[in-house]
């Protein structure tokens, strides 16, 4: 996790003996501070991170929360999408001779399906 | 501080505000640098643990509720969960006992054990084996190791070049290996 490209060349710090000694060094250090480079260091990471995870989070948002009328046709064509596939799986079952269970868990099914990947796309 | 004005920063961090977590992070990290070296007398691990609770906030941010309480308690918590996992993985692997010297024997093969490292003894060996090396030797391992400086830090600092200073350091590492493995054998005779 850490990052330690700005101390060495990668073949310098990639060694486990370059590793153990860094560990030992530490060991011998009587200091209770964690190093300014290391404090540095490790706010500029969190930092980077905690933008990258909210650029993201707006990203999905504003394409969630744009024009009203979007929302709307979009939520429109989901339940005609819904109906639609739910439409077509009783009229296969129908031509089909399926059971009236089996007809009842796959339109329940395709009705799940179709409700948790929208609800996904729209969260 | 007035109340309001706590509950505005808690919010603020609770929305991923990056100053108000710059600032916060920022006076954390001693605090639970110094909460890990209480439970361990280790600075690798400690740094470590540090990491990963930074870490474990910014990825759970959405977990914090002002209503609860302040985020530096809610990162305090995180931290003593890191703790308690690793009680919990050390209590999963053997603990080295006895000579500690075979340990290392294999310092350029493989990770130091954790409970090598926090030995008073293994700490005193290290001082030993450092104070038996050139004071460029000293110098470079402390400024690379201890003040995490760059190759080019250091060479600005010693009045050399960075090739130099590459050099120096990998004869500072070995001349340390040495004098720890004839420390060690001293100790085992």
């Amino acid at each position: 996790m850490k990052d330690r490209s700005d101390n060495l060349p990668g073949n310098d710090c990639s060694t486990q003996l370059d590793q153990n000694i860094s560990r030992l060094l530490k060991a011998a250090s009587n200091s209770s501070q964690p190093g300014a480079r290391f404090t540095e260091s490790l706010i500029d990471r969190a930092v980077d991170e905690l933008m990258q995870t909210r650029a993201a989070g707006k990203n999905r948002m504003s394409w969630a929360s744009g024009p009203p009328w979007l929302e709307k046709s979009l939520g429109w064509a989901a339940v005609v999408a819904a109906a639609c596939s739910a439409g077509l799986v009783v009229i296969a079952s129908i031509l089909l001779k399926m059971s009236f269970l089996l007809q009842a868990v796959v339109v329940s099914t395709v009705l799940f399906n179709w409700f948790t990947y929208l609800g996904e796309y729209i969260r | 501080m007035p109340d309001k004005l706590y509950q505005e920063r808690w919010a603020q961090f609770a929305q991923g505000d990056p100053d108000v977590w710059r600032e916060l992070i920022g006076r954390e990290i001693p605090r639970l640098y110094g909460l890990f070296l209480r439970s361990w007398p280790n600075r690798s691990l400690a740094e470590e643990l540090v990491q990963r609770t930074v870490f474990d906030a910014v990825r759970g941010r959405g977990g914090y509720d002002p209503s609860k309480g302040s985020p530096e308690d809610w990162i305090v918590g995180i931290a003593r969960n890191n703790i308690r996992l690793e009680i919990r993985k050390r209590a999963g692997r053997p603990s080295p006992n006895g000579d500690i010297g075979r340990y290392f024997e294999a310092i350029d093969t493989g990770p130091l054990p954790d409970e090598v490292l926090e030995r008073e003894e293994t700490a005193g060996m290290v001082r030993l084996a450092l104070s038996r090396l050139e004071s460029k030797e000293q110098a470079v391992l402390e400024a690379k190791y201890i003040q995490e400086l760059a190759a080019g830090e250091i060479a600005l600092q010693m009045g050399t070049t960075e090739k130099a200073v590459h050099s120096l350091l990998y004869r500072a590492r070995l001349s340390l290996r040495r004098e720890i493995e004839r420390l060690t054998s001293e100790i085992k005779k």
